[in-house]
């Protein structure tokens, strides 16, 4: 594939080029010539493929020219509060809260770690150089991918490393609490890593939240790495403020009997996109991958994933829910690819879009690409808007429009929550859900 | 309770309503039959409030209030209940937590207090036994894979549970089987009370032997075109439409 920037004079790379030769010695790691050699690596794969555009298949329906063109300022650094983080912290788990980019020890709860379950900041991982800890760092990430995967490797500056040994069962979740603190505009690269061990069990979830309106732009790469029979379980809930720009890359490496599963709930960010990549990289390996994003205004929410069935026996199956008002913008990109030996493949996706209002797009793309003949594989798409029947036999019952319109909505999206298996991840979740369904327009707005 | 005068109502644009009058006083019975097409539905949609049923003329009063001002929801609250002719399925909203939503939002619009998780249970639990209703039925989304009759039956538990004080019952007797018809009409008649009323639409005299009914109407080319008690029932049971110099679409 040519790509069709011209690498070395593209402008907004030059500043990234610029930025790192200037700050690179104050990124964590710098002391470390393989950090280092990582880091000149994946710049120059930024320089060489330039940064992704819309002629690019993958980022067809999302544009990053505005984001290129805002400005960022450094870490505003507002005071934080426990309180603040209150809402955001989920019962009975193990929590890491980063400020604006920066791991807060003081705000975290990491108190007793089971045996078994070894957490870092990323920035502290980098600094001392823990190579046990890193050793998968920058395996599932192909910097020569179309994407800010390459940035992000260049530029990273923290995040949470996760290893959790083999045939240890994590029973609480583990969540990582990522603030942006009120008016902040920072640029933020968050690099997680998750490492889990053979027959290992853990759940991860992943909160970007903001303190009030922020301008900010997190860009965040999550790495894991599925070791035989693992199992992982990824949740991400991205509610930044409208303003917000969220680029995220989740890339997974399964391996044989390993399951990973992942669920992303997003309503926040100006423009938001959710791209997970797994590979399914040994026999019996599978993954499920839900979504839901709830978006309105203008908002743009993206997300795109690629399966990979490298290997036979594989099942990989995906549900992505979109509920939409105003004029705000939903794309889905789902791309499963057979490879020739991978048989007995069993992929399914699903993308169904819930229009609550005219002036709102959903843009669905299905891309099955099957190198095998025994295979079971589907997809498919939906976009409808509410059942004027079922509203009125609501209402018709003494139940107010709004209620109506809201339990529609909840029925819409809701099984996926429902079929959370974790009580405190449901009950935060149903939470959520019900937090921007509040939020919304009333009905004679809407309509 | 209810006085309808001169009501004309189009559907999309067609003039279907042309000039009902009807009153209905407390703890009456009213039925009303008539012809396939002739406004029956239509008059239990636009007495309920549903969009696209428009009212061009004439008024109803109900309790002293105009009716027709009210949003759906609010004339539920008021003690309207409609009990459909085809129960909609509502996928993804389970039947309890609609139940109870129903139940709590009519109890805060009238100021009282919100029935309890527990006290609720009870009262589904019971209600649906009194209907001889599989309470099974009720943990499934809101008439999802319900039969004809399991529709009917739930329509008169959330009328049973809800106890409004006028109850439009749409065709509610057909599809069912003889024990079904007779809770149906035991559902109906157990709510039999001097300020409640009931407008029973029908096609069947059958019906109406378990449910008896005060007056008889029967609405033809959107209007009253005979009013009379229950031996008009018998006799157009025997005779048809046709004895009322209408044409008789009913294979009766
Ligand atoms: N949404 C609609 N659009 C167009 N015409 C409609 C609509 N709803 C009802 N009608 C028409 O209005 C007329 C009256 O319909 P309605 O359902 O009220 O009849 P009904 O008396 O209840 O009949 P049935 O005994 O078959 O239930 C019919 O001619 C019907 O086709
Ligand atoms: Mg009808």
């Amino acid at each position: 594939m040519t790509s069709s920037v011209q690498p070395l004079t593209d402008p907004v790379v030059e500043k990234y080029r610029a930025q790192y030769a200037a700050k690179g010695s104050e990124l964590p790691g710098s002391a470390r010539d393989w950090v280092n050699s990582l880091r000149n690596q994946a710049l120059s794969a930024l320089s060489r493929n330039g940064l992704p555009t819309r002629r690019v298949e993958s980022w067809k329906y999302t544009d990053l020219r505005n984001l290129h063109r805002a400005e960022f300022a450094a870490a505003a650094g507002a005071e934080v509060t426990a309180a603040d983080l209150t809402p955001y912290k989920l019962e009975d788990a193990y929590v890491a809260v980063f400020v604006d980019g920066q791991y807060a020890p003081a705000f975290s709860d990491l108190g007793d770690l089971p045996e078994g379950l070894s957490f870092s900041s990323m920035a502290d991982a980098l600094a001392l150089g823990n190579e046990e800890l890193l050793a998968d760092l920058g395996e599932a990430v192909d910097v020569e991918l179309p994407g800010l995967g390459a940035l992000n490797t260049a530029l990273m500056q923290d995040g949470g490393v996760c290893r959790i040994a083999d045939n240890v069962s994590v029973e609480k979740p583990i969540q990582l609490i990522f603030v942006s603190t009120e008016n902040s505009s920072a640029e933020i690269h968050l690099r997680n890593l998750i490492g889990a061990g053979a027959n290992s069990n853990a759940t991860v979830m992943q909160s970007y939240v903001s303190l009030g309106a922020s301008t900010g732009f997190c860009n965040v790469v999550t790495e894991a790495v599925l070791e035989q029979g693992a199992n992982l379980r990824n949740v991400t809930h991205q509610v930044q403020s409208g303003t917000a720009w969220h680029i995220g890359l989740t890339s997974a490496q399964i391996k044989r009997d390993a399951h990973f599963e992942s669920f992303v709930l997003s309503s926040g960010g100006r423009l938001s996109r959710n791209e997970i990549r797994v590979r399914l990289g040994g026999e019996g390996a599978d993954c499920t991958l839900n979504g839901i994003a709830l978006v309105r205004d203008r908002q743009h929410c993206d997300n795109t994933t690629d399966v990979d069935h490298a290997k036979s026996h594989c099942h990989s199956s995906q549900v992505y829910k979109n509920v939409l008002d105003d004029r705000s913008h939903t794309v889905f990109q789902g791309r499963v690819h057979v490879a020739p030996d991978a048989q007995k493949t069993d992929a399914h996706q699903m993308n169904r879009n819930l229009l609550l209002s005219r002036n709102a797009q959903a843009d669905s793309k299905p891309e099955l690409i099957i190198h095998a003949d025994d295979v079971k594989c589907s997809h498919g798409a939906t976009v409808g808007d509410l059942d004027q029947e079922a509203l009125f036999y609501l209402q018709s019952r003494g139940i107010d429009a709004v209620t109506a319109r809201n339990m529609m909505v909840q029925a819409f999206a809701a099984e996926l929550v429902e079929a959370m298996p974790n009580d405190s991840i449901r009950s935060y979740l149903e939470t959520a859900m019900s937090s921007w369904l509040e939020t919304l327009n009333s009905v004679e707005e809407a309509a | 309770m209810l006085s309808i005068k001169n009501l004309h109502a189009t559907v999309h644009g067609k003039e279907i309503l042309q000039g009902v009058d009807l009153e209905i006083g407390a703890g009456e019975v009213h039925a009303i039959m008539g012809p396939n097409g002739s406004g029956k539905s239509t008059l239990s949609y636009v007495l309920s409030g549903r969009e696209g049923y428009e009212v061009t003329e004439g008024e109803v009063v109900y309790n002293g209030k105009n009716l027709l001002e009210l949003e759906v929801h609010e004339r539920a609250a008021e003690g309207i209940f409609l009990a459909f002719q085809y129960p909609v399925e509502i996928p993804g909203v389970s039947s309890m937590n609609f139940l109870r939503t129903s139940l709590n939002s009519i109890r805060r619009y009238r100021g009282e207090e919100e029935i309890s998780a527990v006290d609720f249970l009870k009262l589904v639990r019971a209600t649906a036994k009194s209907l001889e209703m599989d309470d099974k039925l009720l943990q499934r989304p809101v008439n999802v894979g319900f039969s004809g009759g399991e529709k009917k039956r739930n329509e008169v538990l959330q009328m049973s549970l809800l106890e409004p004080s006028l109850a439009v019952l749409d065709e509610t007797d057909s599809g069912l089987d003889i024990d079904a018809l007779k809770a149906v009409a035991d559902g109906v008649n157990a709510l039999r009370a001097p300020d409640r009323s009931s407008l029973v639409i029908t096609h069947y005299q059958r019906l109406l032997s378990y449910i008896v009914p005060d007056f008889v109407h029967v609405l033809a080319d959107g209007k009253i075109a005979a009013s009379g008690d229950k031996e008009l029932a018998l006799e157009l049971e025997k005779n048809g439409y046709a004895m009322l110099g209408l044409e008789d679409t009913e294979a009766a």
